[in-house]
């Protein structure tokens, strides 16, 4: 349960992190403003600090690092697929 | 001429550090990734095995001690492995006269335990640094050496790669070569910690235990076994068992000095023991503890077997053999539970999903180029293009026909565990051959369509030939089995997906 909790946030922070990049910005449908970007980059990286919290609460530092490390890599690889996702669905419509 | 820049000097490195040994690290990958799982495959593959129930260890310890006691009097070692979450049965060994002799006994009932022969999860996991076939002076040398091509590969990688930060997160499908190339960054990226932390642990595994440390043991212990052992046990904090005396003595009993352990490192902390001479006046408990933390695989405790003194603690004796122990800890995984466990397994995915997508990106870069400029089948090309076909998609039908013929080969077969090692090589073979033959388009699509299905109906086999299917895991949570099934599944259907995409390319 906690390592639920743990993905969805750092799930959550990577997609407000990809939405604040150059890169993906298109996936807006009218252009961000610079402050609606900052707000996600920072929100974005606080909620991987909290997911890190989740994960070195019930584990300690040594596991809880593992942890963090393989939950980040769920995560981004789900973020990757998303964006990917979002990709194809634009190009058919 | 002109002289190339540095990165793209750095960018042919990674070309070659990652293509010659890459089928290689390919093989190491897929059979390690496997050993994540080594205790539940092991499960699997021996479906006659009953659901055991769990027992207070001091009762598993009772029931081993009775036993070995009553079979194997003076062993010169016994060996017991206490159950526990992934491994319920009784786990006993002894070793006497040149033999040894294991057993599995169920800890409730305790039955001894008969199923049918089978190299397990443990095979693969094995093979991931033994290879097969090879004699381990050999293979030792392969993968050793295959792990430091490895990490050339990874920071040459980063190096090359330039834009990790601009790119994160870019995947763009039906590009073609850069398709590829986007995959190869993302599998590579996302779990960087991990590849850098296997490779550079599996190193370590290499340069001390096998290539580098014994010349340097030799140089200040000696050369030969007999000063390797005292180096070991030096290292280790804890004295030789040394040999018999010949004198007899009665063994103390075991539950006391498990106690102690327990008090030491708290309950259910004692994985196994070992038992040297017992019956012998020089008799040796030695305790392993769990590997419940990081660093905390190789603590032991040692006590005289006669009097049951303490005669070694646990001691963390060294920093650097602390950091060392650490990494290793990091690179088996066995502190993992099942959540932790399942992220490793799937960067472990991602890391084989890499080396293939590496592998991949070097002809789809090169073909066009290769081909059209001599208007004829380049051999070099030809060579990595069939030999990727033959491995990315060949090594998974053959890790699937090991499976396979773990369920179909007769159960009474006295050859049964070699064969089904000697099947999954044979159906590899077949592959490769089955590549160098057809067009490469076919191969791929064929190859992966076989593999779709040799993997996604294992469940319907497993239905087929045992009581332990779907219908019954799923329902009673025999996560062993259930597990199992289902990732083949997964597999069998990522598997079809690649056969359509390589058919429509």
């Amino acid at each position: 349960m906690m390592e639920a909790a743990a993905l969805a946030l750092a799930w959550g922070g990577f997609t407000a992190l990809s939405l604040a990049m150059r890169r993906h910005r298109h996936l807006w449908r009218r252009a961000s403003s610079r402050s609606v970007r900052n707000i996600l980059r920072a929100g974005g990286s606080l909620a991987l600090v909290a997911a890190l919290g989740i994960c070195i609460g019930p584990s300690g530092w040594s596991i809880g690092l593992v942890l963090w490390t393989g939950i980040l890599t769920a995560a981004a690889l789900l973020v990757v697929v998303q964006i990917a996702g979002a990709h194809v669905l634009s190009r058919r419509t | 001429m002109r002289q190339p820049g540095f990165r793209q000097v750095v960018s042919e490195v990674h070309t070659w550090a990652g293509l010659v040994l890459g089928w290689v690290l390919f093989f190491v990958f897929v059979t390690g990734t496997a050993g994540y799982f080594t205790h539940e495959i092991d499960r699997w593959m021996q479906p006659e095995l009953p659901v055991m129930r769990q027992v207070a260890a001091d009762r598993a310890l009772e029931l081993a001690e009775q036993h070995l006691r009553r079979e194997a009097p003076t062993a010169q070692r016994w060996s017991v492995g206490l159950p526990d979450d992934r491994r319920p049965s009784l786990r006993l060994s002894w070793r006497e006269g040149g033999r040894t002799t294991h057993r599995q006994l169920d800890p409730e009932s305790a039955r001894i335990l008969h199923a049918r022969d089978t190299g397990g999860g443990d095979l693969l996991y094995e093979m991931h640094y033994k290879l097969h076939y090879l004699p381990s002076a050999v293979s030792t040398w392969i993968v050793g050496v295959a792990t430091m091509f490895m990490l050339v590969a990874i920071v040459t990688g980063v190096i090359v790669h330039r834009k990790i930060f601009i790119d994160f997160f870019t995947f763009r499908i039906g590009r073609g070569q850069r398709s590829w190339l986007d995959a190869h960054n993302i599998l590579a990226v996302v779990a960087l910690p991990f590849h850098l932390m296997i490779t550079y642990s599996g190193l370590l595994f290499y340069s001390f235990a096998y290539t580098l440390m014994p010349f340097i043991v030799a140089l200040h212990y000696g050369a030969g076994d007999a000063n390797w052992r005292v180096y070991v046990s030096e290292l280790r904090g804890r004295p030789a068992e040394g040999r018999p005396s010949g004198t007899a003595a009665p063994l103390a009993p075991l539950a006391p000095l498990v106690a102690q352990a327990e008090a030491l490192w708290g309950e259910r902390q004692v994985q196994s023991l070992n038992v040297f001479h017992s019956g012998d006046v020089r008799a040796r408990v030695v305790i392993h503890k769990r590997a419940a933390t990081l660093g905390s695989s190789e603590q032991t405790v040692t006590f005289d077997g006669v009097s049951g003194a303490l005669l070694a603690g646990p001691a963390v004796s060294s920093t650097p053999y602390a950091v060392t122990h650490v990494l290793l800890d990091l690179h088996e995984g066995l502190f993992a539970d099942a959540a932790l466990r399942w992220l490793y397994f799937l960067s472990g995915v991602l890391g084989t999903a890499m080396i293939a997508t590496g592998l991949v990106h070097w002809t789809a870069k090169r073909r066009q180029r290769l081909e059209s400029a001599r208007g004829m089948p380049h051999f070099g090309l030809a060579l990595v293009e069939r030999l990727n076909i033959g491995t990315v998609a060949g090594l998974p039908i053959a890790i699937a026909a090991y499976f396979w013929a773990n369920r179909l080969l007769p159960v009474d077969f006295s050859a049964r565990a070699a064969w089904e090692a000697h099947v999954m090589f044979i159906v590899w073979g077949l592959m490769l051959l089955h590549a160098a033959l057809h067009s490469p388009r076919r191969a791929w699509a064929q190859q992966w369509w076989v593999a779709a299905a040799a993997c996604g109906f294992i469940p319907v086999l497993n239905a087929l030939t045992t009581d332990r299917h779907l219908g019954v895991s799923l329902p009673e949570g025999d996560w062993a089995f259930a597990g199992f099934d289902l990732t083949m599944c997964v597999f069998g259907i990522a598997f079809a997906y690649a056969a359509t995409k390589a058919a429509a390319r």
